[in-house]
């Protein structure tokens, strides 16, 4: 069986826990979060007929009292990058983290996770500030974790990344 | 590599075919002559080379070149890497399998020296584990406490041994992960039987994460740089035990309170094994954990765990009342063994009993249905084997079943006691029997002794009957009568004194009679009679007239009917008294004719006839 570590990465409460929470299985509740600065769950996806288990480390939001700690990428093969479409700060906040994990680990797979496409009539984030980024190479993904649109795609494609790597 | 052997052209210039141009004629001089050129400049070369192919294209020279070059060839590619091992595998795995195919003695024979001991080491480990469960079922299946726990275990529908063991337990290794170091992802995980284990993956991660958690606490609160790896997480009844190398951490679950030194006798040992067999795989690793299975071994020695009462299977004593147990179905055994012995014992000593006895053939003995058994020949007259069991033997006669066919014996003792029943054998005879003749000696009436004459021939195994030395009580009788006899005469004279006619009668008519009886006695009689004088007078005259005196009872006898044949007559004078003459009656007496009476064989008898009566 192949493993690959990945984490999941985003501004406070822009929804990376909930974005998950139904797509992987849990053995921890969300407070480990909190008290930790981590939690760790599994998701196993299927990548050209080949199986992968991915053990996904659901990060701290990074906010003005908490940065999330580097250390627990130690090792990962990807990130999720999540910001929340309805408060255009939280991208700042992903460039931000996106940044930081360059500078610790080198350039890795990752996708940016628009979460909140349900609330579109509330985005703050506009088509331009998205082609923006996939100006950059970013692989941007609209989901919402209360209908669950794209976020098997996002797992999936970020999987993908890893394998063809 | 063309298989073709390599050519090349000869030495010798060519011998151009016949010119059939001017053109062909030149072309031929022209390669002369470079055939020629070619031989001046290359021809040590040339010699060289064809030396060289030689070599290469000869199987044999190559074979030899090779063997000598082989094993310094073998060892330096071992040297460089696996690859001729990988390739030397299969034709080593089809030729052990082809040679055992064949003959397994071989094979068999050169690993059994390994074998023994292995299998010894292995049994006395599953005999050893195996008194220990045993001793901790019995301690916990009789005590008080057991009686406790079972009550539990009927109430908490948990099984028997699953409550003695949590009562019991010291420690126990539960899980034992090993965990890549960097990312925190699982490479092989194992659990204890019957532990409940979650997704070995997450908690892997999780125990990776809150070790970084806790990593990094110590140094914001204490600033506690050193604070390189987390040894232990105390979580109340269980502990997380950590151990590392560069690559890989080693977490160990542990229920209960187990001893320190566990770390450095098992777990470090553990990691360092596996950091050491699988470096590299470690160092290259990208998610596939399959190339970890080979760590399994060194996780499983971890799973380590102890109870209460139980020793360390190394110092583990067999208790006390095992070594009872065994010497009590020692005991028992050899009980068993000595009666087993004993009852043979005493059956082979009733068998050579039975032997010994005349008449007495044993064809068949043994054991059958649990009983013993004998079988065989039995003379009627033979003693009775039922008495020599009761008798002579402790043998109890329930146990033993015998099986006899009558039958005659020629045993001497048995044909004698046939012959005593058939004959009877009455008071002062005395019956023997040797090689074939069966022998009376002493006295017995005369209708026995032809009753037995008659009867000895129907006696199985007597061949002869021997009686001469038996005697006819009957004829005897007649005999000494007749030899009481004496008949008197005239002083001076043949003359019979008067009143003796009746006695001449009744002598007459005894001594018809002992002739009548003799011969079916198997007898001769001789009748001697003598005559006798007394002192007085001289001694020719006496002689003569003892002598006629016989002559005249002779006459007598015969005139009375009896065959002269029987008789002797002999004249004593007075050389015999009849009586020692002292007395004028004893002179009187010795005036007389007396009477001897001998029982011949008939054979003899008969040769003694021919010339009697004579004087």
């Amino acid at each position: 069986m192949i493993q690959k570590k990945i984490c999941l990465l985003g501004a406070f409460a822009v929804g990376k826990t909930s974005l998950v929470s139904r797509f992987v299985k849990s053995l921890y509740s969300d407070q480990y979060i909190t008290t930790v600065g981590v939690k760790v769950d599994k998701k196993t996806v299927n990548v050209n007929g080949q199986e992968i288990n991915l053990i996904v480390w659901d990060l701290a939001g990074e906010d003005e009292f908490q940065k999330a700690r580097m250390s627990y990428l130690s090792g990962a093969s990807g990130y999720l990058l999540v910001a929340d479409g309805t408060r255009i700060d939280t991208i700042e906040t992903a460039r931000m983290l996106r940044q930081r994990v360059n500078e610790n680990f080198g350039a890795l797979p990752f996708i940016f996770i628009i979460n909140k496409a349900d609330l579109a009539s509330e985005w703050e984030i506009d088509d331009q500030a998205v082609a923006e980024c996939e100006g950059q190479g970013w692989t941007v993904i609209k989901a919402s974790a209360k209908t669950g649109e794209g976020v098997e795609e996002a797992f999936a494609k970020l999987a993908e990344k890893i394998y063809r790597k | 590599m063309s298989d073709s052997p390599l050519r090349i052209v000869p030495n010798q210039p060519v011998e151009p075919d016949e010119p059939e141009n001017a053109d062909s004629t030149e072309a031929a001089v022209k390669q002369d002559e470079m055939a020629e050129l070619r031989r001046l400049l290359v021809e040590q070369e040339q010699i060289q080379i064809n030396n060289i192919l030689e070599r290469l294209n000869n199987p044999r020279v190559r074979a030899r070149e090779m063997s000598r070059l082989l094993s310094e060839a073998v060892k330096l590619r071992a040297a460089q890497d696996d690859s001729l091992t990988e390739a030397l595998a299969p034709t080593v795995v089809t030729s052990f399998h082809s040679s055992v195919k064949k003959d397994p003695r071989p094979v068999a024979e050169a690993i059994s020296p390994l074998m023994g001991p292995a299998i010894r080491r292995a049994i006395s480990t599953a005999l050893n584990a195996m008194i220990q469960t045993f001793d901790q079922a019995l301690k916990h299946s009789f005590s008080r406490q057991g009686l406790k726990w079972r009550v539990e275990s009927w109430r908490t529908g948990k099984s028997f041994a699953e409550v003695v063991l949590l009562h019991t337990l010291v420690y126990r290794v539960e899980q034992v992960f090993l965990i890549h170091k960097q990312s925190g992802l699982l490479l092989q995980h194992i659990a204890a039987s019957s532990v409940e284990t979650q997704d070995a993956d997450i908690v892997s991660g999780m125990l990776t994460a809150i070790q970084e958690a806790l990593r990094s606490f110590a140094y914001d609160s204490f600033g506690q740089a050193q604070a390189e790896h987390i040894d232990t997480l105390d979580l109340g009844d269980r502990q997380v035990w950590f151990e590392s190398s560069p690559q890989a951490v080693l977490a160990v679950v542990i229920r209960g309170r187990a001893s320190e030194s566990l770390r450095d006798v098992f777990f470090a040992p553990a990691i360092e094994a596996i950091q050491y067999e699988q470096r590299e795989t470690l160092e290259s690793f990208d998610g596939d954990t399959s190339p970890f299975e080979l760590s399994r071994p060194h996780l499983e020695s971890c799973l380590l765990s102890r109870y209460e009462g139980q020793t360390d299977p190394a110092k583990f004593k067999i208790p006390l009342y095992i070594w009872l147990l065994l010497a009590l179905i020692l005991a028992a055994i050899g009980a068993w063994a000595f009666f087993a012995w004993r009852e043979s014992r005493r059956w082979d000593d009733y068998l050579n009993r039975l032997r010994a006895q005349p008449g007495i053939v044993i064809t068949e003995e043994g054991k059958r249905d649990g009983k013993l058994f004998v079988s065989g020949l039995r003379d009627p007259l033979a003693a009775d084997p039922e008495m020599i069991l009761k008798e002579q033997t402790p043998l109890d006669p329930n146990d033993v079943i015998s099986r006899w066919e009558p039958y005659q014996a020629l045993a001497p003792q048995l044909v004698l006691a046939r012959a005593k029943t058939l004959i009877g054998s009455p008071q002062g005879v005395d019956l023997k029997f040797e090689r074939g003749k069966l022998s009376a000696k002493g006295a017995a009436p005369h209708l026995w002794i032809a009753d037995a004459q008659r009867l000895a021939r129907f006696v199985h195994g007597v061949i002869e009957f021997d009686d001469t030395n038996l005697i006819d009580e009957d004829l005897k009788e007649l005999s000494d009568q007749i030899e009481r006899q004496v008949i008197r005469f005239v002083v001076g004279s043949a003359q019979i004194a008067p009143g003796q006619t009746q006695t001449i009668k009744i002598l007459t008519d005894q001594i018809q009679k002992l002739a009548a009886l003799t011969p079916a006695a198997g007898r001769a009689v001789r009748v001697e009679i003598i005559g006798h004088t007394d002192i007085e007078g001289d001694e020719s005259a006496n002689q003569r007239l003892s002598d006629d005196r016989s002559a005249r009872i002779l006459s007598m006898l015969t005139a009375g009917g009896v065959s002269k044949d029987i008789f002797l007559i002999r004249g004593a004078a007075s050389k015999e008294p009849v009586r020692p003459e002292t007395t004028p009656s004893d002179k009187e007496l010795n005036r007389s004719v007396s009477f001897k009476i001998s029982l011949l064989a008939s054979g003899k008898a008969a040769s003694q006839q021919s010339k009697e009566p004579s004087r």
